[in-house]
This record gives structure tokens, C-alpha cells and sequence, in this order.
């Protein structure tokens, strides 16, 4: 595509309305391209504020008390460190998103000094440059589902990252012991609750492990990691150790 | 009436008393833009049952991923009515929801109408301006955003629909979305 077709595209890429290839490419090019970050910032608020031209419906109250029940049971993913000052604001660009978002992948918090953390800053510019998953996932649409470390995982925790397009996802864990001769297992849980092997891993000497994932995630109920005595068990048979 | 800067202002001050487990903060948060949150999600939908799941899932994940929202990426607004619109365009997609869609659309109009909702001033005020804009949108680009954002559509889907080639679809989704940008005062100082 040349770059005014790419131009072109951006407001649709807002609307969330690109097919998938066409998305993957607008998505490459706003990683590079400053003047279409800059448009893809007003077009986000364009399309949001679409909202409003629907008529609003008063939500049933049970809908409220759900919500709140729900609310007062679920734990909260931790806040990230600050990747620059708060003030004064930098513009937003790209660059820095991405970089926020490989931050977030590789940062635990208060666990890096802040040279470390800066240290840290560059070297998720340069993954965000040149990894095709971390461009994807510094995309608004992305989302993160936080992990909670459980049983021999208690002082482990992780995010799953899943693109806009549910097809692509990077776990980022941390905190997560040497296993020894055994390894760790990711697992899809889908709508019918069963647990499907995804990949299986190891952290490095930090205990922070980084996996790609590419597969649909458009079923996904959750996410859980064990730890297997082998990798390539089709059912869960270790201890779990994350789940979201 | 309260300036919508000001609304704005309370909206990022209540999302980080959410992220630090505020439930009041959040209560507040979902009555201010609960109405809104659920008449978009109803529109999408089609189902009761479904707009109200939406609008759960979404809120919860707010809840969740409150200490992660950077506030130079846009407004509270936005970052929530994205969330509850993506969870509401994941639905549609699904199979088994177009299925209840069909089934769920004969009572649509009928529970929502006459429904009286009791908002913000500032709020009104802001809904009146974006439906003022999309009312100057040309009919077909109005008919092409209608079917990206409230029936989840790609440009080629909008297309297939309109039957019309893609790259009038694409052109008619484009020159809505860049007039929309326009006709929009608010959007300039990030806001919805
Ligand atoms: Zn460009």
C-alpha cells in the first residue's frame, strides 16, 4: 500500500472495522509514521464519542448490584511505574505507547531502581521496534488481563496482552521460581472450560519469562499456567501456578 | 450546569480512586455512564440479556485495569465507552449472538421506548452535540458509521451489506469519520 492508502485507513482502523491484514499493516505503519499517530488520536475519540448518538437506557438495577458484587470480589491488576515524568505532559506518540506497553511487560513494580528502570525504557524501545507482537499489542484496542500468582506460584504474577484482533498475545510473567528439570505450561481456557496447551516455558534467571502466542483468543474465558514435569501434556497435571 | 472540562476533571479523579479500590469511586463512575454505556451496548446487541453482559464484562475490566489507564491516551469517557463497545462488537460477532439478535430485536424498541434517563447536564450537552454532528454527515456516510460502530461491521462487511464496491465503502467511512472530527467541538481539547 502506498502511504496515502495507509492515511486513508486510519479513521477505519478507529472504528475498529479493518479486516485482518489490512489492520496488521495500519497497524505497522502508525509504529512508524507520526502524522497518522497523530490522526488515530482524534479519530479514537471521534469513534467513542459515537456512543452518545445512541439512546442511553437506564440499566437494571440488578445489573448494578451484579457489577458491585463482583466488583468487591475481583482483585486489581497493579499500577505500572511511571515510564517518563508526570509533568509536564509529553506529547503521546506511538513510540512512546509502545514503549509503555513493552515497559509494562518488562517492568515489576519497585523491583528496578529508576536507572534500571531507564536502562530498562531502552531496551523496550528497541523490542518494540523490532517485535512484530509488541507493535501489535501497543495498539489501543489491546487489552490486558492481569494473572495472579497461586500455590507454588503465590509470589508470582503476570498479563496477558491480547491484540485487538484476539490472534496475537504476549504473557509477560515475573516473579516466577527456577523449576528446576520440570517446565512451565500455558493453557487456553476456552468456553467450555477446558484447559488447552498453548506453550510451555521457562523463565529466565530473573524469574521473568516473556512468551508470544499466536492462536485465536476470540473464545477465551482465562488464561492459567502449571508446572509440568514435561512439556507436551495435553492436560494440566502440575500444581497451577498463574491464573487470570 | 457544570463545564464538560470540569466533568472531565472528576471523571480521571474517580478512575484513580478506582485504581486504588475505591467502590464508591467506581459506583459513581458506572452511574455516571452507565445509562449511556447500556444504550450503546442495547443498540449493538439487540438483547437485553447480552447488553447487560457486555456492560458487566466491561465495567469489571475498568475495574480491574483502572491503575493501567494512561490519561495522554484520551478521556475516561472514551477509554469506557471503547471498552463496553469492543466487549458489545465481540459479542455481535459471535455466532450464537447474531442468532439472539434476531430474536431479541421485536422487544428492543419496546423496552426502550418512553424510558425516562436521568443524566448529567454536561452530558446532555455533549450528546446533543454528537448527534447534531452525526445529523451533518452526509446520509450515506451516516448509514456506512452506523453499520461499522452499531452493528460491529468491517468495511468490506459494510460493502457486502450496502452492495456497493469497497472502496466506496471505505471512502464513505472515511469522509464521516474526518467530518465527524470536524463538526465535533470538544474533540480538539481530547474530550469526548
Ligand atoms: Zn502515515
Amino acid at each position: 500500500m502506498t502511504h496515502d492508502e495507509l492515511r486513508d485507513l486510519v479513521p477505519i482502523y478507529a472504528l475498529d472495522a479493518l479486516d485482518g491484514d489490512e489492520e496488521l499493516e495500519v497497524r505497522g505503519h502508525l509504529e512508524t509514521c507520526q502524522p497518522c499517530r497523530m490522526l488515530l488520536e482524534s479519530d479514537v475519540q471521534a469513534a467513542a464519542s459515537l456512543a452518545l448518538a445512541a439512546e442511553p437506557v437506564t440499566p437494571p438495577a440488578a445489573l448494578r448490584s451484579r457489577l458491585m458484587t463482583a466488583v468487591a470480589s475481583t482483585p486489581q491488576a497493579p499500577s505500572l511505574p511511571p515510564a517518563v515524568p508526570l509533568r509536564p505532559r509529553p506529547p503521546v506518540t506511538w513510540e512512546r505507547l509502545s514503549a509503555l506497553v513493552a515497559v509494562a511487560a518488562l517492568i515489576v513494580l519497585g523491583a528496578f531502581s529508576y536507572r534500571q528502570t531507564r536502562h530498562l525504557h531502552d531496551q523496550a524501545r528497541k523490542l518494540a521496534a523490532q517485535n512484530e507482537i509488541f507493535q501489535a499489542l501497543a495498539s489501543p484496542l489491546a487489552t490486558a488481563v492481569p494473572m495472579t500468582g497461586t500455590g507454588p506460584g503465590v509470589n508470582a504474577s503476570a498479563e496477558l496482552y491480547v491484540s485487538g484482533d484476539k490472534h496475537t498475545a504476549g504473557l509477560v510473567a515475573r516473579g516466577l521460581s527456577d523449576p528446576g528439570k520440570n517446565v512451565y505450561q500455558l493453557w487456553l481456557i476456552g468456553n467450555n472450560n477446558v484447559p488447552v496447551p498453548v506453550q510451555a516455558f521457562r523463565p529466565d534467571e530473573s524469574g521473568l519469562a516473556l512468551v508470544q502466542i499466536r492462536t485465536n483468543l476470540s473464545n477465551m474465558q482465562g488464561m492459567a499456567v502449571t508446572v509440568e514435569a514435561r512439556a507436551g501434556n495435553s492436560t494440566p497435571q502440575g500444581s497451577f501456578v498463574l491464573k487470570s | 450546569m457544570r463545564k464538560p472540562s470540569e466533568s472531565q476533571d472528576e471523571d480521571r479523579s474517580l478512575l484513580q480512586r478506582v485504581a486504588q479500590g475505591d467502590q464508591a469511586a467506581f459506583a459513581a463512575l458506572y452511574d455516571r455512564y452507565g445509562a449511556s454505556s447500556f444504550g450503546m451496548a442495547l443498540k449493538i446487541c439487540n438483547s437485553r440479556a447480552l447488553a447487560e453482559d457486555v456492560v458487566q464484562e466491561a465495567f469489571l475490566s475498568i475495574w480491574q485495569r483502572a491503575a493501567r489507564f494512561d490519561p495522554d491516551r484520551g478521556s475516561v469517557a472514551a477509554y469506557l465507552f471503547a471498552a463496553v463497545h469492543n466487549k458489545a462488537v465481540d459479542a455481535v460477532r459471535h455466532e450464537e449472538s447474531l442468532r439472539r439478535r434476531e430474536e431479541g430485536a421485536a422487544d428492543f424498541t419496546a423496552e426502550t421506548e418512553g424510558e425516562e434517563v436521568v443524566e448529567a447536564a454536561w452530558l446532555g450537552v455533549r450528546r446533543k452535540e454528537v448527534r447534531s454532528a452525526v445529523a451533518r454527515l452526509s446520509p450515506v456516510q451516516r448509514e456506512a458509521l452506523e453499520l461499522a460502530y452499531f452493528e460491529g461491521l468491517t468495511y468490506s462487511e459494510v460493502a457486502d451489506k450496502l452492495g456497493i464496491p469497497l472502496g466506496t465503502a471505505k471512502t464513505r467511512l472515511r469522509d464521516g469519520m474526518i467530518r465527524l472530527r470536524g463538526l465535533l467541538p470538544h474533540l480538539q481539547a481530547g474530550e469526548i
